[in-house]
């Protein structure tokens, strides 16, 4: 008896029918061709002539290859029925893909269409996302930073986002001493520094950060360490520690530069640590260890030191009763300097993560200022100061938006 | 009009009405084409077993793999619900069209 499986197999291959069907195939029309030999023996033919009749009318297809397209549908789309087992999923996939790339060489301007579409709109929708969740699920990498706040003086008859957030020394050190509402206050100021290296001379964004302010932000060193206690005592060697976006656009991040001393202002410091990227205090390239002392400091261009200060909530403490409780201490200072105080004000405690207006309003606002980064305002507000503690620039919402936008950005 | 376009309009009909008494497989139905025509339609293989598949797709009939003893197994089509319905159809509109013919042709006749 012949063995028709190879000859069906080879007319079917054209079909790509899933593998489990193309077996149930081969096996009903092996056994058509085994009946039909037997019936042409029976009848008196030769083997030889059976069997060449028998591949003759399997080569009648005519109607067979019109009636393709039914068989492909048939295995796509139903069960086979016995003997599909479960070669199932992997088999199913290959057939799909096949069909794809079939389809596609028919239609390849169909194809590219979609696969620009699908592309634009992953990307798209990629890109909304990173902004989106870097803006406003998780703006900051700060540990708890719903407890954090920042205080600002605030005059009675001034609007809600008006009054001075930057403080003497004095206060500080107040905050520092005299609160009950706080586990924590530190402050930065701004020093910009004069780097000098072998090529010459270029400047720097610096900011001078009190004791324990990298404790309060519970951010570690990417490489090397953060500040220690040891740093701010007198006499101790100067250091600084690195941000990441400037090591990597000044040094190319080399590890290499770790440990090694710089000339900043003038100073010989060590870098001791490299921070991690997402963390950009102050907008800061370079952070350095400061201690405040009382009295009135001299600070960038000659000017008192004025300081922002951030406060780390008391668990169980409400930003109202921060509040009160720095007003209370700043009274006594006010006695002191008159002058550095509106007639009647009290401190405010704002909470460092705050924002106004519902999540979806503010999406909108974020989808719309992606398309406005390009066209920022002269208008100044605080608001960038508060947030960012870029209290040195003037700048508008369409600012804190785009600083917004490229610290997401940054990020990646 | 050709055996093969004679085929095409009918087949579905023919196949149709072979299973309606009791499933039957592809080269019985063959062999009844061939016998009730008296040799003058044939279907082999390569024409049959698409159109069986079509019209199974199609829910007209549906096969099903029978096991008897001492045999190999064997794959029987029956007609469905819906085939039965697409039958009287296809009978009711191929009685019309033949009586159509006969008229004219008895006409011609006249």
């Amino acid at each position: 008896m012949p063995d028709w499986s190879m000859e069906i197999s080879r007319r079917l291959s054209s079909l790509n029918l899933e593998s489990a069907r193309e077996v149930e195939i081969v096996e009903e029309l092996s056994q058509h061709l085994d009946d039909r030999y037997h019936e042409l023996i029976s009848s008196g033919a030769t083997e030889e002539d059976a069997r060449r009749a028998v591949l003759m009318e399997l080569n009648d297809g005519e109607i067979f290859a019109q009636e393709r397209p039914g068989v492909v549908h048939k295995t796509r789309g139903e069960p086979a029925g016995h003997g599909r087992g479960g070669q199932g999923f992997v088999a199913s996939l290959g057939q799909d893909l096949r069909y794809a790339l079939r389809q596609f060489q028919r239609n390849p301007g169909f194809a590219l269409v979609a696969i620009i579409t699908l592309g634009l709109g992953i990307g798209a929708s990629t890109a909304i996302f990173s902004v989106i969740d870097n803006v406003l699920l998780e703006p900051y990498p700060y540990k708890d930073v719903a407890h954090i706040i920042y205080p600002r003086v605030h005059g009675a008859t001034q609007g809600p986002d008006e009054g001075r957030q930057g403080f003497s020394s004095d206060e500080l050190l107040g905050f520092a001493q005299q609160n009950h509402s706080l586990d924590g206050v530190v402050g930065t100021a701004n020093d910009p520094v004069l780097y000098k290296h072998g090529a010459g001379v270029e400047w720097l964004y610096g900011a001078d950060m009190t004791p324990g302010s990298f404790e309060l932000f519970g951010m570690p060193a990417l490489y090397g360490r953060v500040f220690q206690a040891a740093d701010y005592k007198p006499g101790a060697p100067p250091v600084f520690v690195l941000r990441h976006k400037a090591w990597k656009a000044r040094f190319n991040g080399d590890p290499n530069v770790l440990n090694k001393v710089f000339v900043l202002n003038g100073t010989a410091r060590t870098l001791v640590g490299i921070m991690p990227p997402r963390f950009g205090w102050y907008d800061a390239d370079v952070w350095i260890p400061k201690t405040p002392h009382p009295g009135v400091s001299i600070g960038f261009a000659g000017l008192p030191e004025r300081w922002f200060v951030l406060g780390r909530l008391k668990h169980g403490v409400s930003v109202a009763q921060a509040s009160d409780d720095l007003t209370g201490i700043v009274k006594s200072l006010a006695k002191l300097r008159p002058q550095d105080y509106p007639a009647q004000f009290q401190i405010v405690a704002l909470p460092f993560d705050h924002s106004d207006g519902h999540l979806e309003s503010t999406l909108y606002t974020v989808l719309a200022a992606v398309g406005s980064l390009e066209q920022p305002r002269e208008k100044k507000s605080s608001r960038c100061a508060q947030c960012w503690g870029q209290a040195r620039r003037d700048c508008c919402g369409f600012c804190w938006l785009r600083v917004l936008y490229w610290q997401s950005v940054e990020r990646r | 009009m050709s055996e093969l376009e004679w085929k095409k309009v009918s087949a579905e009909l023919l196949i149709l009405s072979l299973v309606e008494a009791r499933p039957r497989h592809g080269y019985e139905i063959s062999k009844l084409i061939e016998q009730r025509s008296g040799g003058a339609v044939t279907f082999y293989v390569a024409s049959l077993y698409p159109l069986l598949y079509r019209l199974e797709k199609r829910g007209w009939i549906q096969g099903r793999w029978v096991e008897k003893s001492g045999q190999r197994r064997r794959r029987y089509y029956r007609l469905t619900s819906e085939g039965q319905k697409v039958l009287a159809s296809q009978r009711r509109g191929w009685k019309a069209f033949v009586e159509a013919v006969n008229r004219i042709t008895e006409a011609e006749h006249a």
